[in-house]
């Protein structure tokens, strides 16, 4: 049986590639929100995510406020893609 | 949330919940600008047929320019602000602002093409603007429901490019378009395209969140 991508198959990781699948972007106040992560942890994971070529993380100023926002990338698509299909062939649907 | 590792239906079951978690966004669009621009249209509107009714002067149609005088600004203002409150752009948000965006675009050139023609001793073709309001703006609302799924702007969309589409005919026709109806026409376009959307939208939303 084919392998689940260790990048992905953790909790944190997971919940950031989840989200960023249903919209086109979304800033670190609301990922860390949505995920109920620290700022710390979360840093450290999307940066993982980023040397994977999963993510791609842009840094802006709104107003004097700097900002990070985070898509996904077309490799970052395709991973999750495929981690998906395995999941279901551990599962059997 | 850690960085724990998953079982196969617990990744399933995070994926499902975070995907539930952003569609909630999803659900709600920002519609104060869209408002903005309505209630600056329709307000405007009203004050020259106000005008118009009590003593008519040709300059009164100056006033028209204060919707992208004051509208532009308003737009800018309250632009940056959706961005950052919602912490997400989905696909929807980037179809809707291409959609608007062509829309605004196409209301600054069709304005410098009739400055030249009011300049060049053609002053009625400003009409062309009110053709633009009822059908490019309609056209745009309803492709904005589309996009959105919610009916009220298809509706009102379709309504406003028929509007147009009558009294160009009318025009065509002879028939004289008389400030006493076709102000009042543009202004329920306005109401229905937007104002009542927003207004049920938001009963929508607030149903949902009860």
């Amino acid at each position: 049986m084919k392998e689940l991508d260790p990048l992905l198959h953790s909790q944190l990781r997971l919940a950031v590639m989840s989200i960023l699948m249903t919209v086109e972007e979304a800033d670190f106040v609301y990922l860390r929100e949505k995920t109920e992560s620290t700022a710390g942890n979360l840093s450290v994971q999307l940066d993982k995510l980023s040397s994977a070529g999963y993510l791609c993380i842009q840094k802006e100023f709104a107003g004097k406020r700097p900002r990070t926002v985070c898509s996904i990338t077309l490799q970052g698509r395709k991973a999750f893609e495929d981690y998906v299909d395995t999941l279901r062939t551990y599962l059997n649907l | 949330m850690e960085n724990k590792e998953l079982t196969p239906q617990e990744s399933l079951t995070l994926i499902a919940r975070m995907i539930e978690a952003s569609k909630q966004r999803v659900a709600m669009p920002d519609l104060r600008i869209s408002v903005m621009w309505a209630v600056l249209s329709i307000v405007t509107a009203a004050v020259v047929l106000t005008v118009s009714l009590i003593r008519y002067t040709p300059w009164i149609n100056l006033v028209w320019f204060a919707i992208p005088v004051i509208g532009i600004p308003l737009n800018i203002m309250l632009s940056p602000k959706t961005g950052i409150q919602t912490g997400t752009k989905t696909f929807l948000d980037t179809v809707c602002d291409g959609i608007w965006k062509t829309v605004g675009f196409i209301a600054i050139f069709l304005t410098i093409i009739c400055g030249i023609f009011q300049i060049t001793g053609y002053p009625q073709a400003w009409l062309a603007m009110l053709y633009y309001a009822f059908i490019i703006v309609g056209f745009a609302a309803a492709m904005t429901g589309i996009v959105l799924r919610e009916n009220s702007y298809v509706v009102g969309g379709v309504f406003s490019i028929l509007a147009g589409f009558t009294v160009i005919a009318l025009q065509l026709c002879n028939i004289p378009l008389l400030v006493v109806w076709v102000i009042p026409l543009y202004m329920f376009c306005f109401l229905i395209m937007f104002i009542v959307p927003a207004f049920m939208i938001r009963r929508k939303f607030n149903d949902r969140k009860r």
